[in-house]
């Protein structure tokens, strides 16, 4: 019995790690409010030709308050993903900020907006724009203006909110004029009243000489000036903006199938992506339509917002232009997706480019196309090519000297491994034959139908396939494959042919698929057995961790770490590693950096010993189950042993 | 009979609180830890991979806990039915 517990005693060691693993974080992180703004850096020229050298960044209305705290402020950057610049961990706004707080143009003219406190801690509780107006509007400058503009502001703390009251600019080359609620700014109207240290381009400093909440909400800077009519249009309707005739001020991108098909009554739809953030107000207030232009098989348009929409708004996202199949015939057209302003029809905001739409009428259950294999299918072969099937109905649909491909569905890109489907045969079984992977692999695909343009029309469900790079075979994955089409092909199970009243070749066919079934439900009882076993442990801890030590190494193949742990990653992507000696030792003129371990110097450049590298790493496979089984048997024996010996003491 | 009942009831009283106990951890454990430090194992192995196969290794240690826990599991239903022997 003393043994007995010596044998539980690893138990109690993972139970022991586990407990010393274990890290509870009570504390979740609040939501973090996100702070709204415009953003429009799509033109180079405005509406009446004129070059912008900046365009707007401002924070929308209600969007933001100092009174939340754990605000961000987020920027766009240079790839077109939004990023966090500050987190804002003020209070409720009533305490902690004071003094200044200076924001500085980089001068590598990026789009980077940066605000911080004076010293340099990222704590700012303070309210962006005037409080309960239209919104404070950023200058943003395009990278031609490198160095030649930076700002400096400051902001002036008030009894129950902090407006921004002071501004500092710096010009750093000439022939560029600013505007400020519609006027072109006369410098010398402006007092020097705020410097700062870093601020050593100076041509210009300004203050705001008017304190009240609706003084400055927007900068423009020109390397033209502009006529006095311009400058009316631009900014007289500044709180009661009406968008001029044909501008575009909404941004819309199409992405979709050229080709749907359904049955009749089924939907069909268009995915638009819309951002209207530079005109949040306007389209708040005059609603947003779309419609799909040159479109005569049914209703394709949409209210986005409607007019007068009180509350939050997202400005940017995707919605969709639905219709209907009605008829049999195929829908085609060339068409675009049009924004329109207080009105469908009315004033164009914007529109997307051309494409080509086709609806196509489906039989009901008529066409299909689907994998002839069970997903996930695991394939032992390191080399040399697999052959999948599938099985394919496409007859109601176009599908002359059309292809069925591999699609890899991670990627999202058409795989070179074709079946031609030619133009007498719209359905029956095919194949494609895929490369396998010498090394451990997974891929997502499905199977997708082009016609002869190469336009994808149908496709199958996702599936998996790995190439687990194991020894181990699986029986059941060769028969979880259909075992109707693996013993028969598809024309022999729909043989109509007899012979003495007997059809010889179905009798065949269930004849085969008995003895496969059969072979298959008797090799599952192991397995379901394990599988028995395996869910009725999992759920005691620590009983679950030798399942959950295999989930997260698989895991952990695509799964990062904080940067913050980045100096455990001793080696680059491709294993060596690596150490730099600085040009100052050397005398050269670059750091060097040489190999200290790694396939490089192992191989020393030999192909044959990278080859035999690549062998050794297959062995290490080999060795490692060899061990492993001759360790098992041992392992077993002693067990027998113990328990005999226990079976003979009672 | 009375013995029966309370062998019976003493299995039940662990099993249940085996069974509060591996909820509460299962629940509150967070798994994603095991994933880094995983994560931090194949920064290690990188330099070596290439003559070494290690997703064989971590298959195989798993496999030989699992048989632990298999083997752990038959030897305490063991340790039951020997109770209700004696007793």
């Amino acid at each position: 019995m003393k043994k007995v517990w010596i044998q539980l005693l690893p138990l109690f060691a993972f139970s022991f790690l586990a407990v010393l693993l274990f890290g509870i974080n009570f504390v979740k992180a609040e939501n973090e409010e996100t702070c709204a703004f415009n953003f429009n850096d799509s033109q180079s020229t405005d509406s009446f030709g004129n070059e912008l050298v900046s365009t707007h960044i401002g924070f929308q209305e209600n969007k933001w308050s100092p009174y939340q705290a754990n605000s961000s402020l987020y920027h766009y950057n240079t790839t077109q993903e939004w990023e966090t610049l500050i987190n804002f961990q003020g209070g409720n706004g009533t305490g902690g900020v004071s003094g200044c707080f200076w924001g500085k143009q980089p001068n590598n003219g990026g789009h980077l907006l940066y605000l911080s406190n004076s010293d340099g801690s990222k704590k700012i509780g303070i309210q962006f724009g005037h409080y309960g107006t239209y919104g404070l509007v950023y200058p943003y400058f395009w990278e031609n203006y490198d160095e030649s503009l930076t700002i400096v502001r400051s902001i002036q703390v008030s009894t129950t909110y902090y407006n921004w009251n002071y501004y500092c600019f710096s010009f750093g080359t000439a022939g560029v004029y600013l505007y400020v609620n519609g006027e072109e700014q006369n410098y010398s109207s402006w007092s020097n009243s705020v410097s700062h240290a870093d601020y050593t381009k100076i041509g210009m400093y300004g203050l705001n000489e008017h304190d009240n909440e609706y003084d400055i909400d927007d900068f423009v800077v020109y390397d033209t000036t502009l006529t006095s009519d311009l400058m009316s249009r631009y900014y007289s309707t500044e709180l009661n903006y009406t968008a001029p005739s044909n501008f575009p001020v909404i941004n819309l991108n199409w992405a979709g199938y050229n080709v749907q098909q359904g049955e009749i009554g089924s939907f069909w739809s268009v995915p638009v992506y819309y951002d209207f953030c530079s005109y949040y107000t306007e389209i708040q207030t005059n609603g947003l339509y779309l419609q799909m232009t040159n479109w005569n098989y049914g209703i394709a348009e949409k209210v986005v917002v409607e007019p007068g929409f009180v509350g939050a708004l997202n400005c940017r996202g995707t919605t969709y232009l639905t219709g209907q199949i009605t008829a049999t015939s195929t829908a085609i057209s060339t068409t675009t997706v049009i924004a329109y302003y207080d009105v469908m029809g009315g004033d164009s905001l914007g529109e997307t480019s051309v494409f080509d739409l086709q609806i196509k009428f489906q039989g009901t259950s008529d066409n299909y196309l689907d994998n002839a294999i069970v997903s996930p299918l695991k394939i032992y072969q390191t080399s040399g090519t697999s052959t999948l099937p599938f099985n394919y109905n496409l007859t109601s649909l176009d599908y002359s000297d059309g292809q069925i491909c591999m699609f890899n569905n991670d990627s999202q890109t058409k795989l070179p491994y074709c079946y031609n489907l030619g133009s007498t045969t719209p359905s029956g079984m095919g194949y494609v034959d895929i490369p396998n992977a010498n090394n451990d692999f997974v891929f997502n695909g499905k199977y997708k139908a082009y016609n002869s343009n190469g336009i994808a029309f149908f496709e199958s469900e996702v599936f998996t396939i790995t190439w687990p790079n194991s020894l181990i075979p699986d029986l059941s994955l060769y028969l979880s494959t259909s075992t109707e089409s693996f013993v028969c092909s598809t024309d022999e199970w729909a043989s109509t042919s007899t012979y003495l009243g007997l059809n010889l070749t179905l009798f065949r066919c269930n004849s085969l698929k008995s003895v496969v079934d059969i072979a298959e439900r008797i090799s599952e009882i192991p397995k379901k057995f394990g599988e028995s076993f395996v869910n009725m442990v999992k759920f005691f801890f620590p009983l679950n961790i030798p399942s959950k030590i295999l989930e997260s190494w698989e895991t952990s193949a695509s799964s990062t770490v904080p940067a913050e742990f980045d100096f455990l990653d001793v080696s680059d992507n491709d294993g060596q590693i690596t150490s730099s000696i600085p040009s100052t030792w050397t005398g050269g003129n670059s750091t060097s950096t040489f190999v200290l371990f790694g396939t490089s110097t192992m191989a020393a450049g030999s192909s044959k010993m990278i080859d035999f590298y690549n062998a050794f790493k297959n062995f290490s496979v080999y060795l490692q189950w060899f061990i492993f089984i001759f360790g098992l048997i041992a392992w077993g024996k002693g067990i027998y042993q113990d328990l005999t010996t226990d079976i003979h003491k009672e | 009979m009375i013995n029966i009942l309370k062998n019976v009831g003493i299995v039940s009283l662990i099993v249940s609180v085996w069974a509060i106990f591996s909820n509460f951890i299962n629940n509150l454990f967070i798994w994603e830890y095991l994933t880094s430090f995983f994560v931090f194992m194949r920064m290690l192995f990188k330099p070596v991979e290439f003559l070494w196969n290690f997703d064989t290794s971590i298959e195989i240690i798993t496999l030989i806990l699992g048989i632990l826990v298999a083997y752990s599991s038959f030897q305490a239903v063991m340790i039951i039915r020997n109770n209700f022997k004696n007793n």
